[in-house]
């Protein structure tokens, strides 16, 4: 049978009652899992592998993967209403999602998320089962000199992410990466700024932070803005408009596309998917002064990418048994507690697993559409609740889900600690979004530097070997510059200052 | 606008004592008796992510547990600096049975060894048996230059500088085991290249890509790789061949005699756990041991079912601390 019959057979097993059903649960806990910050796919995910066991395999697999894809559809609500990023990936989207919000268009955010995130999924998988063994190869060529290239470009990001000054936007930078230090040294295993502390040892954790600097700093400003709730004026509309689709169309089929190429790269966080896809839109657009401040590119984009980087992860995983990130590592796990081998083989061994697995997505992601657009309507009248009602409903939500990444009191202490940071910043117009792009990329980009350093003996020649990691620099480098010089004739052009950094 | 901010500080106030409250809620309360023990639910802290392949032996183990002991039997994942973090907190856990932390090599073995100012020792817990073990297993890419065990002792003997390799943990079983190995072989250590990566995953990755030359990864992880054809299996460490590579010589057989760095599965209690404690996990671990199911999905992920009694594996942990103890003297702490 062709590829296409397989799939057409695949889909008749994933559509009976059972595993739609199936595909249901899960996207449904992805949802859930997605949209209450802390508990991340990865646990969640892992929580259910046992319970899977008992169900034919199919449908096991079918239930784990609707998790992971739900989650990525779930964790932009509460970022766009609440400034409450529910998944790291999502932090992107609260960026201009938030923003959106406080406008009252709140709904057209989250209708675009949706419309987005089921777009960039269908297109996935269909690059999944046409594009697969054509580009795994690309998955197995990055090594620690490629993805520390990779990472370069990523980073160069900030200076777009900046705001208006580009000092303020490095200091936040800066910050992010120095944050990033603290904790076992990747290499040798020392503690680095950990005072001798054993807590610190583990490192600060994402979530805490990211949670502390943007929900509890929100709780802050709003409390000290005397403002009755997050949009004071009636909601008109609660559905994006006909020309805001149309501005949507084109981020969400970059970002579809760029979230599943880079979804292949081992080692590379579905989060730098979304910054990078969020700053090809800064760079193209011919406003880009909107970014940051309600632009919908800025939420289809990072929203269409971290949902295709799902389909593109699982590439690797499908052809060559390599899983490219903990989530994905979950996955495997589900395939092999019942005695199944993702892998080249998976195709020709499983076929009664495999296709109906791939065909399942596509039901998934209808599912998660069908449940995610009506909800829309209810979700986004959350902007207009009183903050005395909806304040302390995000500080304990915020409190529960930090709490239940590792139920460790210390995680709480950092989430606060963050949160006077986080205000203490938005007070002096320090940006939040470079310091948070930093966190992502400097684990990645040290450890993936000093590996490079290690296979060339201690020399940065090293990089000469790799013409896909020098090429990978050049671009850098050149992105750095015409963002400097774009930078450079903002200031002189001496525009009114009425950028106001988020 | 001033009571507005007022109304605000107020709920704010009340609903952080309320989430305070929850959290105790949440946390243990309450003594049991000894004889009906266990008489409330059981929390096993994972000192590793979720999905890893630690956690998910636990997790299986620990569904069979759920029956035996009709208490929930529930997971904490607590990861961090190689699982010392949460060990390290484990200390001061309240040694009545319903905390538990799952007992790999690594935190109380190696990483012990290479930060001997840790606050326990690796006699400090109460150990109360294991499950299951599972080798590490020697692996080069598919298609390079080394493609047995010989080619790699040769390369190693002959040329150590240009021999890369790649690790999961700084100063974990996945060194240590490396580190063995140079042992064994009289090559100086600081010799071949290593990279060093965040776990087992990309440590095995990297050699199916073709980055380093060689990786002691841990069977569960190679596993699919090896299926796939893109990694090559060369020594497995065990005294006697493990079932799901047959094919792979052991250790014993390349002339490497003293290359036991099997991982295993157990569960250890804090300092001081009173013995009623011990033998109930004792009885349960050797009940659910019989069950051909859970044979049957450990072994999925590369775990061979092998009941051990707290008194061996105690004497395993020893064994394996005195052994990395003895390499951190010889090359260094890590």
């Amino acid at each position: 049978m062709d590829t296409f019959g397989q799939l057409l057979h695949g889909l008749a097993i994933a559509l009976t009652p059972e595993n739609i059903l199936w595909a249901f649960l899960g996207a449904l806990v992805g949802t859930l899992i997605g949209v209450l910050p802390g508990l991340g796919p990865t646990a969640g995910m892992a929580l259910l592998v046992p319970l899977s066991v008992g169900l034919e395999p199919a449908s096991a697999v079918i239930m784990i993967a609707a998790i992971y894809y739900g989650a990525m559809y779930g964790g932009s609500t509460t970022a766009i209403l609440m400034n409450v990023p529910g998944e790291v990936s999502s932090v992107v989207t609260a960026l201009d999602g938030y923003a959106m919000a406080r406008q009252g268009r709140g709904g057209a955010a989250l209708a675009i998320a949706a419309i987005g995130s089921f777009v960039a999924g269908l297109l996935s998988i269909i690059l999944l089962v046409v594009l697969a063994p054509l580009v795994a190869p690309l998955a197995l060529s990055f090594g620690p000199l490629e993805l520390c290239a990779l990472t370069a470009l990523a980073l160069v990001a900030a200076v777009n992410l900046a705001g208006r000054s580009l000092a303020r936007g490095l200091l936040s930078c800066g910050l992010g990466l120095l944050i990033a230090m603290i904790g076992s040294d990747p290499v040798t295993g020392e503690g680095r700024f950990t005072f001798g502390s054993v807590e610190l040892l583990a490192g600060v954790n994402f979530i805490p932070v990211v949670v502390g600097l943007f929900a509890i700093s929100e709780i802050l400003m709003a409390s000290a803005s005397g403002a009755a709730s997050i949009y004071e004026g009636r909601l008109s509309r609660l559905y994006p408009s006909r020309s805001e689709l149309r501005q949507s169309a084109g981020p969400i089929a970059r970002g579809s596309l760029l979230g599943f190429f880079l979804g292949l790269v081992p080692g590379l966080s579905p989060a730098a998917a979304s910054f990078t896809a969020y700053d090809v839109e800064r760079r193209i657009s011919p406003s880009p002064e909107r970014f940051g401040k309600g632009a919908i590119e800025g939420v289809a984009s990072p929203e269409a990418a971290n949902n295709s980087a799902v389909g593109g992860g699982l590439v690797p995983l499908l052809t060559l048994g390599i899983p490219t990130s903990p989530t994905i590592a979950v996955l495997l796990g589900a395939f092999l507690v019942h005695g199944i081998t993702p892998g080249p083989l998976i195709f020709s061994e499983h076929p009664d697993v495999a296709w109906p697995f791939i065909a399942s997505m596509f039901v998934g992601n209808v599912i998660l559409v069908l449940l995610n657009l009506p909800l829309v309507r209810i979700w986004a009248r959350i902007v207009s609740v009183p903050y005395a009602v909806i304040l302390p409903v995000i500080l304990v939500v915020s409190f529960i889900g930090v709490y239940s990444v590792n139920s460790r009191p210390f995680d709480l202490v950092v989430m606060l600690v963050f949160g006077f940071l986080g205000y203490g910043m938005r007070r002096a117009h320090i940006p939040l979004a470079p310091m948070v792009l930093a966190l992502v990329i400097a684990p990645i980009i040290e450890s993936s530097f000093r590996q490079s350093l290690s296979l060339g003996g201690g020399s940065v020649l090293v990089f000469r070997q790799s013409p896909l990691a020098l090429g990978l620099l050049a671009v850098a480098v050149i992105l750095l510059w015409t963002g400097l010089r774009s930078r450079r004739r903002e200031a002189t052009s001496d525009r009114p200052a009425l950028e106001e950094d988020f | 606008m001033l009571p507005i901010r007022s109304a605000n500080l107020k709920i704010t106030a009340a609903l952080l004592v309320t989430a305070s409250l929850t959290l105790t809620a949440c946390g243990r309360s309450g003594e049991s008796a000894e004889s009906a023990y266990p008489a409330k639910s059981i929390e096993v802290v994972v000192p590793f992510s979720a999905g890893g392949f630690t956690d998910s032996g636990a997790r299986l183990v620990v569904d069979s547990l759920k029956e035996r002991f009709r208490q929930p039997v529930t997971i904490a994942n607590k990861e961090g600096a190689g699982g010392v973090t949460a060990t390290t907190e484990f200390l001061s856990a309240k040694p009545d049975g319903y905390t538990i932390e799952a007992l790999i090599s690594g935190p109380t073995t190696e990483a012990l060894a290479a930060n001997p100012s840790l606050p326990y020792k690796w006699d400090s817990f109460t150990v109360l048996g294991g499950i299951a073990i599972s080798p590490r297993v020697i692996v080069a890419p598919a298609e390079g230059r080394i493609r047995s065990a010989e080619d790699l002792i040769k390369n190693l003997k002959g040329s150590p500088s240009t021999v890369t390799w790649s690790t999961g943990s700084p100063q974990g079983p996945a060194t240590f085991s490396t580190l063995a190995l140079f042992d064994a072989l009289g090559v100086d250590a600081s010799a071949p290249k290593r990279v060093t990566f965040n776990g087992d995953g990309p440590a095995a990755n990297a050699v199916a890509g073709g980055h380093v030359d060689f990786s002691a990864v841990n069977v569960s992880t190679a596993l699919p790789l090896i299926k796939a054809g893109k990694i090559r299996p060369l020594i497995v460490s065990g005294t006697e061949p493990f079932p799901l590579l047959p094919e792979t010589p052991i250790a014993s057989a390349v002339g490497l005699d003293d290359f036991i760095l099997d991982n295993w599965l157990g569960f250890m209690a804090p300092p001081k756990t009173p013995e009623h404690v011990v033998q109930a996990w004792e009885s349960a671990l050797t009940e659910i041991a019989k069950d051909p199911d859970l044979t049957a999905k450990l072994r999925n992920i590369g775990m061979v079912t092998q009941r051990i009694s707290a008194q061996e594996l105690t004497d395993m942990v020893k064994r394996r601390f005195d052994t990395s103890a003895a390499l951190v003297a010889k090359f260094g702490p890590q």
